[in-house]
């Protein structure tokens, strides 16, 4: 018998965010992503951790700020308008070099919109959103069980890079059902305690102290060059990408979360019409796995870009293309999430019969 | 009960994502199928925000459709997080012409909401089952299993009337498990002395499942359509 469990996705990635060590979540509920904080609220106290359903999400942000600078793992989460909320706390927490984990159960938008799923909040995690030259890492799970496993790397490389890691979902894969298996368990008794984190001086010569705030110009551009220099770190080494039947693709669909998933079934429905149809998949969105795209210039004679938004994903395959591959754009908005067919039929219109 | 008649009322309640919408929804399609009685079938789960009844019409026969109600909240409430319930319920849930199957929301809180309709309810022939799937977070000990039934009765004023096992881990199924399932239901309805009435397996996973099932197993096996696979049917004409 499996150690499998049937888990709504909500949960389950709240379970996941808890096994990767997470012991700390403030938040403030919001359809589709309730079962999340639902889920901590039993949970948390179970394990030693503390839930706080705060007043709004600028209180939830702050929050998670003042546990990360206390060195714990944290997280919160939200669904699109709430985490418009907190941009100005993640680009506090970011301007400090504190670590923490966002999820993002993306709806329908702009505005207050509805609560489809959605995926038009990809620019604001991946280019801006708060204030400043800040960058955080997004990762993009496709199922449910991928977003468990993500959550240990998220509090891994938000650790490691002091930095915020966005995990970004859209409504489906928190709302849909799937069996799911917590393979990693960390010990979080295990985990070393940082340096810099602000919980007393206990004899040390220096106060550790945690701001955002440098009013020396001086000061605060050799700290935007520090950043500078651990985004560019990043960018070089942690963007991750499923390629899947890349092999002898002549097309590509680029797509990310549950957009991809759908993709996968065009692709086998278009192989099985003998066009030669394969799918990139960017698990990271940012840093964005440009090398991994641009490994197929020369052997694709187009790519797809699919995504339930509008040419927002497309803009960075653009970049990443440079106009060396022939593009291509399907997106519906509002929450109109497309099926295989549709996306196939888009294809066919854009690039012929494919072959 | 057995087969219910006109006037009737079955109510599914159990731990939230344990079953119930699609029991409901089979049980009701199977009485429309088998039997010329009328069926209402009221959503009574406030927290679901992208599955709808309604969007499951299309799954019955055009002539059974006339003997088909759906209750559920309006599409224009169902998501303003605020919990409604359609002003015709209360007498709906008086027909005496109908059988009523009421699939109720999830947990003491959700179960909690037909408290209210207590009088109504019992005023006619009624059963409420409990679903049950042990593959769910929580439900893998007995002691766990018992405190989630305590509080679905204390949640629901109603008598339960029988247990139905639905453990399932949804195509990854195997029948070990649902044998498991079988037993540590079976085992909570021994000791508060209420019987499993049905065995629920899917059609993806029946024909390699039901030989292995222990007999008194496979005698209460119920071969129910899962309808709430979402990546399955997914399209522009999905509403949310």
């Amino acid at each position: 018998m499996s150690e499998k469990v049937l888990m709504k996705g909500a949960e389950a990635l709240a379970e996941g965010a808890i096994r990767a060590g997470c012991r700390f979540y403030f938040g403030y509920p919001i359809t589709p992503q309730n079962e999340t904080p639902e889920y901590m609220s039993r949970r948390l106290p179970e394990v030693g951790g503390r839930f706080v359903q705060a007043e709004s999400e600028v209180a939830s942000i702050n929050m998670v700020y003042g546990a990360a600078c206390a060195g714990v793992r944290v997280m919160t989460s939200s669904s699109s308008p709430g985490i418009s909320l907190m941009q100005e706390g993640i680009s506090y927490i970011s301007g400090s070099g504190v670590p923490c984990v966002v999820m993002n159960a993306m709806r329908g938008g702009p505005g207050l919109g509805n609560v489809a799923p959605a995926q038009a909040d990809y620019l604001q995690a991946v280019k801006g959103g708060g204030n400043g030259d800040y960058k955080r890492i997004v990762l993009a799970p496709a199922s449910i069980q991928e977003g468990v496993d993500l959550f240990v790397d998220a509090f891994d490389l938000a650790d490691k890079y002091r930095m915020v890691v966005m995990v970004i979902v859209d409504g489906l894969i928190g709302q849909m059902m799937e069996p799911v298996e917590f393979k990693t368990t960390v010990d979080v008794n295990a985990l070393k305690k940082p340096d810099w984190a602000t919980t007393g001086r206990h004899g040390r010569d220096h106060a550790n102290i945690i701001s955002s705030l440098m009013m020396d110009t001086a000061t605060l551009e050799k700290w935007n060059l520090e950043l500078q220099a651990k985004y560019a770190q990043v960018a070089a080494t942690e963007s991750r990408i499923e390629e899947y039947e890349m092999a002898d693709a002549e097309y590509a669909i680029v797509a990310y979360g549950t957009m991809a998933r759908i993709a996968k079934t065009t692709v086998r429905t278009a192989r099985a019409r003998g066009i030669k149809l394969g799918l990139l998949r960017p698990i990271t969105v940012w840093p964005f796995p440009t090398k991994q795209l641009q490994k197929y210039v020369g052997q694709i004679k187009g790519a797809l870009t699919v995504e339930l938004a509008y040419r927002q994903l497309f803009e960075d395959v653009e970049l990443a293309l440079c106009g060396k591959v022939p593009l291509g754009w399907y997106g519906r908005g509002g929450g109109v999430v497309p099926g295989p067919q549709e996306i196939l039929a888009a294809f066919e219109e854009q690039f012929g019969k494919g072959r | 009960m057995g087969m219910p008649g006109p006037g009737d009322t079955v109510l599914l309640a159990g731990p939230s994502g344990s079953g119930k919408t699609e029991i409901a929804l089979n049980l009701a399609l199977s009485l429309l199928r088998t039997t010329s009685v009328p069926v209402t079938l009221a959503d009574l789960d406030v927290v679901k925000p992208y599955f709808r009844l309604r969007d499951m019409l299309p799954l019955v026969a055009e002539d059974d459709r006339k003997r088909l109600n759906i209750i559920e909240p309006e599409h224009r409430l169902l998501h303003v997080d605020v919990p409604t319930f359609p002003p015709t319920l209360h007498a709906s849930l008086s027909a005496t012409d109908r059988v009523k199957i009421v699939d109720v929301g999830g947990d003491a809180i959700g179960v909690g909401a037909v408290a209210q309709f207590r009088e109504t309810i019992t005023n006619g022939r009624h059963a409420l089952y409990v679903v049950v799937n042990t593959l769910r977070p929580g439900m893998n000990t007995h002691a766990r299993l018992k405190q989630m039934l305590a509080r679905i009765r204390a949640g629901a004023r109603l008598d339960v009337t029988g247990l139905v096992a639905n453990t399932n881990l949804q195509a990854e199924t195997s029948a070990e498990e649902v044998q498991a399932g079988y037993e540590a239901v079976k085992a909570l309805g021994d000791s508060e002395g209420l019987p499993i009435v049905a065995v629920v397996v899917s059609p993806e996973y029946a024909d390699k499942v039901i030989p292995l099932l222990s007999p008194e197993a496979a005698q209460l096996v119920s071969v129910l359509h899962m309808f709430n696979r979402i990546l399955d049917t997914v399209g522009s004409h999905t509403e949310f």
